[in-house]
């Protein structure tokens, strides 16, 4: 007698300690599926690399850079040191003048011009009246685009604040004429700009015409549009491992620049492919097919003959055909010679699919001589296709990869442009690789 | 490594394809995952008992890939009654050494998935809450069936002695 535990004790230890032969060959072939699937992997890591690139290389080259054009806003800033006249009589001033603040008797700061060159009545006029100061930026933001020179210089001069302590410690008995600086005037910004020059010789510019010297002229609004949107109707039939696959569609493209182009659209998509089973695969198929034909009958014309009960069956392969809707999306380059290359993605929507599999159905048929006496066993072997009840639903993803040419024709232009596709992932239960490559045909307007 | 454990590693994928050609590939299935994990496995144990941990370790791999491919395959329906359970401690007639074909016999005639649960947790030693993940299944309802697979283990076995 035996209790429960050492049964089952026994029967791990038996278990553990069974080692089926070695199978000749395995490491072999094992080694062969792996080589295969690597590359596999490594094409679909090129294509996804490739795919990343470019977008990547498309989004660089059209991230808009700093533009030196943005006139615009300076015109719209009111801090900005206004146009001055080169080599004209204000430069001088401004270089000859040197500003001394002083504290005069009330505590706010003063500012001494010694005016040798200047009328000393002007700058008089000009300081004593506060509101002379502070005209410029007025006017600058009214829009009216001119600029006071006599007082852009005055502007200019001015860069001591009240609150320069050094300044006013260091502050020489005022000359005759002082002018007082007032104090609501927060003129840093202006007093720390360099006055700005533009090269348009003694031409007087207003803001907004120095803000759109290099702007592009703007293209008419249907013109731009036409050229960047070009339409075409495609038509692309391809073959895989099996009989030929079709798709027609309208693709849409827009034109990024003369080079650069995206383009997307729909499709309708038939796309086939079978697998091969190997004999590793088919004893699986034998268990899961049996049944379907086990007891075939055959008719003979001449003599009766009977079947045995049971057959073998076979798988010999699977094929899958899928019918949906394809949605591209594409990056394209093109030369000027009407060359490109696009790389891309699309996604099929399956809308119909039909798995079936094919095996060789083999049974025993016994027929009975003439005379009856002796018969004779022959084996009957027939294809049969079965249909599988699998159904393939959702999306099936390709990487698609094309180059071609585009050719003048009429109006339009004539694309040829041989591709591949490869999917992203084996399809259905049988994992079938529905690569497939071909020419897509197309008139594009 | 290959060629060294494929014997091992063809029994325990018999274990769960029952076929010969079936169960070459899913050994290279579970070598490609051990290969990928080597450098997981870590024993700290006596160096002469390295070998069965490594083997151990490898099989628990096999079986886990086998659960997969089943369970991608098709799901596992469970039909059997779990109820009247009850563990019986049945005797059984001291018999000579069990063969592993006798083995595989009297595990073969044990419904789909008690032998399933058998073969995990006896022989690969999951514990239950592991198979309830796998098979997506309670825990207890897991131990019920390992209970019903080894009470029916001990019954065909008995009755085989008792029919020789």
């Amino acid at each position: 007698m035996k209790n429960e535990k050492d049964l089952f004790d026994e029967i791990g230890a038996v278990l553990h300690a069974h080692e089926d032969a070695y199978v000749p060959g395995a490491w072999e072939e094992f080694a062969k599926t792996r080589k295969r699937k690597r590359g596999i992997i490594f094409l679909r890591l090129a294509a996804a690399a490739s795919v990343i690139l470019f977008i990547g290389y498309a989004a660089w080259l059209f991230t808009p850079s700093a533009k030196v054009d943005t006139k615009p806003d300076q015109a719209k800033n009111t801090t900005k040191p206004p146009y001055i006249y080169p080599n004209s009589k204000h430069d001088s001033l401004v270089a000859k003048q040197s500003v001394v603040p002083q504290k005069s008797a009330n505590g706010s700061s003063t500012t001494t011009l010694p005016l040798a060159a200047t009328p000393q009545r002007a700058i008089t006029k000009e300081f004593l009246a506060p509101k002379n100061i502070a005209e410029p930026k007025r006017e600058v933001n009214k829009g009216n685009g001119f600029t006071n020179p006599s007082d852009d210089v005055n502007i200019a001069g001015l860069v001591k604040t009240k609150t320069d302590s050094n300044a006013i410690a260091n502050t020489v008995p005022p000359a005759k004429n002082t002018v007082e600086q007032p104090t609501v005037i927060n003129n840093a910004p202006i007093a720390n700009a360099e006055p700005r020059r533009y090269d348009r010789g003694t031409q007087r510019l207003s803001y907004d015409s120095i803000a759109n010297l290099n702007k592009p002229k703007p293209l008419p609004a249907e013109e731009k549009k036409s050229k960047n949107l070009s339409y075409a109707l495609m038509v692309s039939p391809s073959v895989g491992n099996q009989k030929m696959n079709f798709g027609t569609g309208v693709e849409v493209a827009y034109n990024i620049n003369k080079s650069f182009s995206v383009s997307s659209g729909i499709a309708y998509a038939y796309v086939n492919a079978g697998a091969g089973r190997s004999p590793m695969l088919d004893a699986s198929y034998n268990r899961g097919l049996q049944g379907y034909n086990a007891a075939p009958s055959s008719a003979n014309n001449n003599s009766l003959s009977y079947t045995s009960g049971t057959s073998s069956q076979t798988v010999q392969s699977v094929k899958l055909a899928l019918s949906g809707v394809e949605i591209p999306l594409s990056f394209q380059y093109k030369t000027k010679s009407g060359f490109f290359i696009s790389t891309g993605v699309s996604a099929m929507s399956v809308i119909g699919n039909d798995l079936s599999y094919n095996y060789i159905s083999s049974y025993a048929t016994s027929t009975p001589s003439a005379n009856g006496l002796t018969s004779s066993i022959s084996i009957v072997s027939e294809s049969v296709t079965q249909k599988s009840s699998e159904k393939v639903s959702g999306y099936v993803g390709f990487y698609t990869l094309s180059a071609g040419k585009k050719i003048s024709f009429g109006k339009g232009k004539l694309n040829f442009a041989p591709f591949i596709k490869i999917p992203f992932s084996g399809v259905s239960s049988e994992k079938i690789q529905l690569m497939h490559g071909g020419v897509q045909l197309g008139f594009g307007f | 490594m290959y060629k060294t454990y494929f014997g091992y590693l063809s029994g325990v994928a018999y274990r769960y394809t029952k076929e010969r050609n079936e169960s070459v590939e899913l050994i290279n299935d579970s070598f490609v995952r051990i290969f990928k994990k080597l450098d997981s496995f870590a024993f700290n144990g006596p160096p002469d008992e390295k070998q069965k941990a490594f083997k151990g370790w490898i099989g628990r791999i096999t079986a886990n890939v086998a659960i997969d491919r089943i369970r991608a395959k098709r799901s596992i329906i469970y039909l059997e009654d779990i109820t009247n359970d009850h563990k019986a401690d049945i005797a059984i007639e001291t018999p000579d050494t069990l063969s592993y074909q006798d083995i595989l016999a009297l595990i073969g005639r044990l419904p789909e998935v008690q032998q399933l649960i058998f073969n995990m947790h006896e022989i690969e030693g999951f514990s239950h809450e592991e198979i309830a993940v796998k098979l997506n299944m309670p825990a207890s309802t897991s131990r019920v069936y390992l209970t019903r697979a080894k009470a029916k283990l001990a019954a065909l076995y008995n009755r085989n002695e008792h029919a020789r």
